[in-house]
């Protein structure tokens, strides 16, 4: 991987809204352009823009394809992810405390057994001939 | 003069264009298109929605750089410039595009 390429990532990473604003100002600016094209062609105003997004194509699409760009669209998806399962547990904290309570005593129940277990059974005695 | 239908860019060849386009200079996207389309006569069509993609990838790849500039009507506007490299790669693809051209003109002819 070239280092280049690691440190677009990093910055599509550390400042996303920042990366994510530039690729809107970016797309509306061609937009823009385009639609001055199309009214010096003669257009009104609205058609204009209107023939100029629909030269462009799907701004959505080409948003997403350009974040798939920037190779960090997996570390994206994961974080929407988590933002989406907090936001749940906000929703429902009884729900979400239940998980937690169930997840800690599950933990802890092992770790008890498995230290009893491990002290009685798979250490051996140490005596020298038990 | 007589209308003849725009042409579709084949695949891979996006990249060449937006790097030749660069190697004189410093350009934003939609001019970049615009050149494209005027240089070929409008003969080729650049897809813009798959322009910004193909620029942030090439960017990647390091053989572009991005700046924000201000455009000829005043406006901020993401510029983008050929790297040293992206000359390289620019005389790589340009070879291999003269070899397949030349490849298939001559299966063409011959076959």
């Amino acid at each position: 991987m070239k280092w280049r390429d690691l440190l677009l990532r990093l910055r599509a990473l550390l400042v996303w809204r920042r990366v994510e604003h530039e690729l809107d100002d970016e797309l509306r600016f061609h937009i823009e352009m385009q639609t001055r094209k199309n009214r010096a062609a003669g257009m009104d105003a609205r058609e204009a823009a209107r023939r100029a997004r629909v030269q462009f194509g799907g701004v959505e699409q080409a948003k997403e394809e350009c974040r798939d760009a920037r190779g960090i669209g997996w570390i994206e998806t994961l974080l929407q992810d988590v933002r989406y399962a907090l936001r749940g547990f906000r929703r429902t904290p009884g729900f979400a405390l239940t998980v937690v309570a169930t997840i800690a005593l599950g933990l802890g129940l092992n770790t008890t057994l498995f230290t009893i277990f491990n002290a009685y059974v798979l250490r051996p005695v140490a005596v020298r001939d038990p | 003069m007589a209308q003849q239908s725009r042409l579709d860019l084949l695949q891979g060849t996006l990249d060449l264009l937006i790097l030749r386009t660069l190697q004189t200079g410093a350009l934003h996207g939609w001019a970049i298109s615009e050149r494209i389309q005027q240089i070929s006569q409008d003969t080729l069509q650049v897809n813009q929605g798959s322009l910004y993609p193909a620029l942030h990838r090439l960017e990647h790849q390091g053989w572009i750089k991005s700046e924000w500039g201000v455009s000829e009507l005043g406006r901020r506007a993401r510029f983008y410039r050929l790297t040293a490299s992206g000359r390289k790669q620019l005389e790589l693809e340009t070879e291999n595009w003269a070899r397949l051209a030349a490849a298939i003109g001559r299966v063409l002819e011959m076959a």
